[in-house]
C-alpha cells in the first residue's frame, strides 16, 4: 500500500503516536508516552505499526522495576509497625505485649510479631520483666527501619521505581523485603519488563508525513453510535478509513457437507429433467438385488467375494407374488418372455438370501410394476460391495440409477437421454457410445465422455431393460435403464484423488473443501 | 470380466491385415473390448466385458469377429466329418462329473508365442466361463504318444498313480490332490467323493485326473509338437461342447486340422449316447423384422440385416417378414431376440445411429422423505451446524463399544472381510463422534450433523431390519452443555412442525440425569443428553459434548 492509503487508514491512536514522535521517529516503550494513549494500548499500536512495516525494532532492554505490594501500600498509608512501634515508646516507658497489641490494632499479630522480632534483635527492645518490654534508653530506630520507611514512600511517591536506580542499601532492602518474607507478605515486588527500542522506517517516516498532510489529527470517530445519530453530533465530525486490506477473521459457519452438496446438485438437475425419485433399503433379498435383474445364479458377480451377505436373519420368509414365480420361470426357461432362459435349475431359497444391496438398479427392478407410463424415476442410493477398500474402492458408496418407460423408448432415445446426460449433469460436448454388456440389458451401451482434464471418462451405462427382467413385473413397454458414475465427478469438482476422502471425517479438511460450480 | 494378453505381431498374423494401437482401440468396441495398455514385455492388455462371449477371450476370437467386419469370415469344415478317435466313458461317473469331449488337431506348429496364447485361452475358459474349473476344465495333451480308444471312468485315488507335471515321481491320485499346487488350488472340485475322474489310454497310460492336473508323459505340450489332443471335463455337456468349439476354431485359426473325436457315453444325454466333437450346437433364433425397427427406432430392411449380420459372424435367412439368425458354432449366447437386435446395432455401429430425445413429458418429483431430509438439513445449517457424511458399514466397536451400549442387535455382514466394516450403523453419533475425534486441531466450537440412512435390527420386518432415516446432532465445545442442544432441537422441532416433548430417561452414552427421549405426541423419536465421559475417553474426546438423535419419518 502507499503511504498515502496507509495514512488515510491508520487508527487514531496510531495517529496520536505517530504525531508525538520526535523528528528522528524514536520510540522507547515504557518512557514514552502520548496523550490519550496509555501504555497498554500504545503497546498494540507498535503490534500494528510493526506488523505495517512503519517501525522497526532496534533493541529490546529489559529493565526490572519496583512496585508495592498491597503491604507496601499500607506501610505507605499508615508507616511500618516497626515505625509505629518505636513512635508508642515515645510516650511510653513499659508496655506489655497485650497492651502493644491492643495500641497497633490496624497491624495483624504476624505483622507486630515480625517487627518486634527484629527489633529485640537489633537490641532496641529490652524485656524488663516477663512479657514487659522498655526501649533502650537514647536509642534511637536503626537506620534500615527509616531507609525501609523512606523507600516505600518514594516508590508510592513514583508508582514505581527502576531497581537499577536504587542504592546499594535500597537493592539490598528490596531483596530482602521482597523474598525473606515471601511473596504475599512482601513489602515490594519485582517485575521485570521487557522495553523495546524503536524507530520509524521510511515507509513509517513518509506515512508520518502523509498523516500530515491528510490533516489526521488522530481524534477521528472510531464508531458511529446511536447517541450520535440521536444528538446529530455526527455533523462535523470525521470518520476513521477502514483499511480494507487487512484478512478478517475466519468464520466457523453451518455448512452442508461438500460430497452432498455435489449429490444434491446432481438430484435437482434429475428432477428438472423430469425424473421422480425412488429410495428403498439398505438390506434386500437376492431376489431383487440380482433374480429380478435376470442375473443368472451362477453368475460370477454373485459369490461370497462380491456381496455382503446378512448374518441373521439369513433369509426374508417370503417373496412377493406373482413376481417370484414369473421371474424363476424366466431364468428356468424363458417363461412368458420369449427367451430360453439361462436354462438351469431356479433355487427359490438362494432368492430369499438377504444381501447388502449392490446395486442401485435394485430399486429400478422395484419400481417397475407400479411405475406410471410414461414414466422416469430416478435414485442416488447407497450400495454395498465387498472390496478390499483403498484409494478407489468405499465400504458403500452412491449409485445413481433410473428407468424412463414409454411406447416410444427405443435404442436411438436411450443415446438421445445418455447425450442428454452428458450435456447436463457432465457438461460434456463430445461422447462416444461403447457397446456393453450388463445382464439385465439389450442392447446395452457404456456412454464415454471427454473431460477437459480426465480425459475421455467412462460416465455410465444403460441399456433397455431385457424383456426377461420386466415381462415378470407386467411391464409391456420398453424400459431404459441407465445409470451413472458419480464419484469421478464428485472427486473431480472437489478436487480429491482418493475415494475415501468423499467421506472424510476431518473438519478441516471438509471446512476447507469447495465444490466447483464447473465441473 | 476377463483381461487376456495379446502379442501384437501375432495378433497381426491373425486379423490377415495389419493394425496399430489406436485403431485397435476404435475396432473394440466390436467385441465389447477395452484397450487397457501395454505390459511391460509390450504386449497388448485387452480387457472383454462380455460374460456370455466367451470365444472372444483369445486372440484368435478378437481377429476373428474383427476379419468378419471386413468379409473375411472363415468356413470350419471340421464340424462335418467322421471321428478319428473314441473316448470310452464308464458308467460311476454320473453323480462325480459326467461330461467328456475332445477333438484332435494336426499340422498346428506349436511355437513359445502359440502355445501362451492357447495356455491362456484354456485358462479364461476354464476359470471364468467354466467357473474355476467347476463347469468346465480343459486339458492339452501331444497326440503322437495316445493311442485310442481313451478311457474316462472313476477310479479309487489311492489305487492309482501316476507323474503330474511339474514333478519327478509318480504319486498317488490322492497325494495329488494334497501336494500338488494344482491339487490343493482345485482339489475342491472333487472334494465328498470317493472316487475321482481319470482319463487314460489304450495303452493304460495317464492322460490325467481331470480337472486337476495332466500327467507328465502325455500332458506336457512343448514348442515343436505338431499333434494335439484337446480334451475337456465338466458338469454340463453344452458348456463342454462350446469350449471345445471356441479351441477347436481358435487351433484352426492357426493352420490346424481338426478332426473330430467321438465320445461314447454310457447312456443318453441330450447329444445322444455318441457325442462327436466339435459339434455345432447349431443355435438360431427366429426374429420378425419389425423386432428390429421396433427396439432401434429406425427403419431396418431385410436386405441391410442380411449385410450386417453376416459382417458379424452370423448366417441369416430371410424367411418372409421374418429372419432366421443362425449364429456360428463357437457362439452359444443367444437368449432372446433382443439378442440378435444388438448384434445388429454393434456390427452397424452405435455410432450409425443418430440419438433422439425422448418425447414424453413427465413431471419431475423428490420424494416426500428427501423433502424432509432437505428441510431439516437447512434448519441444521441455519444453526450453525457443520454436515458430514460417513459410511453406512462400520464396526461393532465403534457402535457399541464406544458407546457403552450392548442393545440392541446389529445388522451385521456374514462374510467379514474387515472388522471395521462388518455392521451397519444403527445410529449417527457414533459417525459425528468419529469425526470429533479426528478434528481436534479445527477451530472450536465444533457444531456437526448428518441427515442419513440406519439400518435398525427387526426380526417382524420383511428384511430382518428396517432402513430409517436419522438426524443426528453434536455440540462440542468447552462449555457445550444439554442446554445448548435441547435450544437447538425445540428451534428443529418448531421448523419441522412437530410438538415435540422430553421424558427422562438413563441411556448408556449419556450422563445419569441429564438425558431424556425426545417424543412426538407419545411416541418415542429419538434423544437428547451430554455425552458420558466414559463415551469420551473411548474415542479420546477431551471436550465436553452434548447431543440428539431423531428419526425423521415419523415428522412428515
Amino acid at each position: 500500500m502507499k503511504p498515502e492509503e496507509l495514512a488515510a487508514t491508520l487508527h487514531p491512536l496510531e495517529i496520536r503516536v505517530l504525531l508525538a514522535l520526535g523528528p528522528e521517529g524514536r520510540l522507547a516503550e515504557r518512557t514514552f508516552s502520548a496523550e490519550g494513549v496509555t501504555q497498554a494500548q500504545l503497546r498494540t499500536v507498535i503490534e500494528w505499526q510493526l506488523a505495517k512495516e512503519c517501525m522497526r525494532l532496534l533493541a529490546t532492554e529489559e529493565k526490572t522495576w519496583v512496585e508495592l505490594t498491597e503491604l507496601g501500600e499500607k506501610y505507605a498509608a499508615q508507616k511500618t509497625p516497626a515505625q509505629a512501634i518505636f513512635k508508642l515508646f515515645q510516650t511510653q516507658t513499659t508496655l506489655s505485649s497485650a497492651q502493644l497489641a491492643a495500641s497497633l490494632p490496624v497491624y495483624d499479630q504476624a505483622e507486630r510479631g515480625s517487627a518486634f522480632g527484629a527489633l529485640k534483635k537489633e537490641n532496641c527492645l529490652l524485656e524488663v520483666e516477663n512479657g514487659v518490654f522498655s526501649w533502650k534508653p537514647a536509642a534511637s530506630l536503626p537506620a534500615r527501619f527509616s531507609l525501609e520507611q523512606a523507600l516505600i514512600e518514594k516508590v508510592k511517591a513514583a508508582g514505581r521505581q527502576e531497581m537499577s536506580a536504587l542504592t546499594l542499601e535500597e537493592k539490598s532492602l528490596v531483596e530482602g523485603g521482597s523474598r525473606k518474607r515471601g511473596k504475599e507478605k512482601g513489602v515490594f515486588r519485582l517485575v521485570t519488563e521487557q522495553a523495546r527500542q524503536l524507530e520509524l522506517t521510511e515507509l513509517g517516516q513518509a506515512v508520518r508525513e502523509a498523516a500530515r498532510k491528510l490533516g489526521r489529527s488522530g481524534d477521528e470517530v472510531n464508531a458511529l453510535t446511536s447517541a450520535m445519530l440521536a444528538d446529530g453530533s455526527w455533523r462535523g465530525k470525521s470518520f476513521r478509513r477502514y483499511n480494507l486490506q487487512i484478512r478478517p477473521p475466519r468464520r466457523v459457519a453451518g455448512r452442508r457437507n461438500p460430497y452432498r452438496e455435489f449429490l444434491d446438485r446432481v438430484r435437482r438437475k434429475l428432477i428438472g429433467l423430469g425424473f421422480e425419485e425412488m429410495r428403498g433399503q439398505l438390506v434386500e433379498t437376492e431376489f431383487w438385488n440380482m433374480d429380478a435383474l435376470f442375473m443368472p445364479q451362477f453368475h460370477s458377480a454373485r459369490d461370497i467375494h462380491d456381496v455382503y451377505f446378512v448374518k441373521q436373519p439369513t433369509h426374508a420368509p417370503a417373496l412377493e407374488e406373482p413376481f417370484a414365480s414369473r421371474v424363476a420361470a424366466a431364468h428356468s426357461d424363458g417363461g412368458q418372455t420369449g427367451s430360453r432362459g439361462w436354462g438351469y435349475d431356479f433355487d427359490r431359497e438362494r432368492s430369499r438370501r438377504l444381501v447388502l444391496r449392490s446395486q442401485g438398479t435394485v430399486l429400478s427392478a422395484r419400481w417397475l410394476h407400479r411405475a406410471a407410463v410414461p414414466g422416469k424415476y430416478f435414485a442416488v442410493a447407497r450400495c454395498f460391495r465387498y472390496d478390499q477398500v483403498d484409494a478407489t474402492h468405499a465400504p458403500d458408496f452412491f449409485q445413481c440409477e433410473g428407468i424412463v418407460l414409454g411406447e416410444q423408448i427405443d435404442f436411438v432415445t436411450l443415446l438421445g437421454l445418455l447425450r442428454l446426460f452428458a450435456k447436463e449433469v457432465a457438461r460434456a460436448e463430445e461422447i462416444h457410445f461403447a457397446p456393453a454388456y450388463f445382464p439385465f440389458t439389450e442392447p446395452s451401451v457404456e456412454i464415454h465422455v471427454k473431460h477437459p482434464t480426465l480425459g475421455w471418462t467412462e460416465l455410465g451405462g444403460a441399456g433397455i431393460f431385457r424383456p426377461e427382467v420386466v415381462r415378470p413385473q407386467g411391464v409391456e413397454v420398453p424400459v431404459i435403464a441407465w445409470g451413472l458414475g458419480l464419484d469421478r465427478m464428485a472427486m473431480m469438482a472437489m478436487g480429491l484423488d482418493d475415494i475415501r476422502e468423499l467421506f472424510s471425517s476431518d473438519l478441516n479438511r471438509m471446512r476447507t473443501t469447495n465444490v466447483r460450480l464447473r465441473d | 470380466m476377463p483381461t487376456i494378453t495379446v502379442d501384437p505381431s501375432d495378433f497381426q498374423e491373425l486379423l490377415g491385415f495389419a493394425m496399430d494401437e489406436a485403431a485397435l482401440g476404435t475396432h473394440l468396441d466390436l467385441v465389447k473390448g477395452e484397450f487397457k495398455g501395454r505390459d511391460e514385455a509390450g504386449q497388448w492388455r485387452v480387457e472383454l466385458n462380455d460374460t456370455n462371449r466367451p470365444d472372444l477371450w483369445s486372440a484368435e476370437g478378437i481377429a476373428r469377429q474383427l476379419r468378419a467386419a471386413r468379409g473375411r469370415r472363415r468356413d470350419y469344415p471340421f464340424f462335418r466329418g467322421e471321428p478319428c478317435g473314441e473316448i470310452r466313458v464308464e458308467p460311476g461317473l454320473e453323480a462325480i462329473r459326467p461330461c467328456v469331449a475332445a477333438f484332435v488337431v494336426r499340422g498346428v506348429r506349436v511355437t513359445e508365442r502359440s502355445l501362451a496364447q492357447l495356455i491362456q485361452t484354456q485358462e479364461k475358459l476354464a476359470e471364468n466361463f467354466g467357473r474355476k474349473r467347476k463347469d468346465v476344465a480343459i486339458g492339452v495333451y501331444n497326440l503322437a504318444k495316445i493311442r485310442f480308444p481313451v478311457s474316462y471312468r472313476a477310479v479309487d485315488p489311492r489305487a492309482h498313480a501316476y507323474v503330474p507335471l511339474g514333478f519327478e515321481e509318480p504319486m498317488p491320485l490322492a497325494e495329488i490332490l494334497t501336494r500338488h499346487p494344482k491339487g490343493i488350488q482345485y482339489g475342491d472340485v472333487l472334494a465328498g467323493h470317493a472316487r475321482v475322474p481319470y482319463l487314460t489310454d489304450a495303452g493304460g497310460l495317464t492322460l490325467s485326473m481331470p480337472p486337476i492336473i495332466n500327467s507328465r508323459e502325455l500332458g506336457e505340450v512343448q514348442p515343436g509338437d505338431s499333434e494335439l489332443f484337446v480334451e475337456a471335463t465338466g458338469t454340463d455337456l453344452a458348456k463342454v461342447l462350446l469350449a471345445l468349439d471356441i479351441l477347436a476354431c481358435d487351433l484352426a485359426d492357426r493352420g490346424g486340422r481338426v478332426q473330430r473325436v467321438r465320445t461314447v457315453f454310457p447312456a443318453a444325454t441330450p447329444f445322444g449316447r455318441e457325442v462327436d466333437a466339435p459339434r455345432d450346437l447349431d443355435l438360431g433364433l427366429s426374429i420378425p423384422l419389425t423386432e428390429f425397427g421396433r427396439l432401434l427406432g429406425v427403419p431396418v430392411t431385410p436386405v441391410e440385416v442380411d449385410n450386417v449380420l453376416e459382417r458379424y459372424g452370423c448366417e441369416v435367412h430371410v424367411e418372409g417378414q421374418s429372419v432366421r439368425v443362425v449364429l456360428p458354432p463357437y457362439r452359444a449366447d443367444y437368449l432372446h431376440p433382443v439378442d440378435v437386435v444388438e448384434d445388429f446395432a454393434i456390427a452397424r455401429g452405435y455410432e450409425t445411429f443418430e440419438p433422439r430425445m425422448p418425447r414424453d413429458f413427465t413431471a419431475g418429483r423428490a420424494d416426500p422423505v428427501s423433502l424432509l431430509e432437505d428441510k431439516t438439513r437447512d434448519a441444521m445449517i441455519g444453526l450453525g451446524y457443520e454436515e458430514i457424511i460417513s459410511n453406512i458399514l462400520t464396526s461393532r466397536t465403534e457402535l457399541r463399544t464406544h458407546m457403552q451400549r450392548e442393545a440392541p442387535p446389529l445388522v451385521e455382514v456374514a462374510n467379514v472381510m474387515n472388522e471395521n466394516f462388518a455392521a451397519l450403523r444403527d445410529s449417527l453419533l457414533p459417525c459425528l463422534l468419529r469425526v470429533e475425534a479426528r478434528s481436534g486441531t479445527a477451530t472450536y466450537p465444533h457444531r456437526l450433523f448428518e441427515a442419513g440412512e440406519v439400518a435398525w435390527f427387526d426380526p417382524q420386518a420383511p428384511h430382518g431390519s428396517r432402513t430409517r432415516l436419522l438426524l443426528g446432532a453434536l455440540v462440542v465445545h468447552r462449555e457445550a452443555s444439554l442446554s445448548e442442544a435441547h435450544a437447538d432441537l425445540d428451534f428443529l422441532a418448531q421448523q419441522l412442525g412437530g410438538e415435540v416433548s422430553l421424558r427422562e430417561e438413563e441411556h448408556p452414552s449419556f450422563l445419569p440425569g441429564r438425558s431424556a427421549r425426545v417424543l412426538l405426541a407419545d411416541r418415542p423419536i429419538g434423544w437428547l443428553g451430554e455425552l458420558h465421559p466414559g463415551v469420551l475417553e473411548r474415542w479420546q474426546i477431551g471436550v465436553p459434548a452434548a447431543a440428539f438423535e431423531l428419526e425423521l419419518e415419523p415428522l412428515l
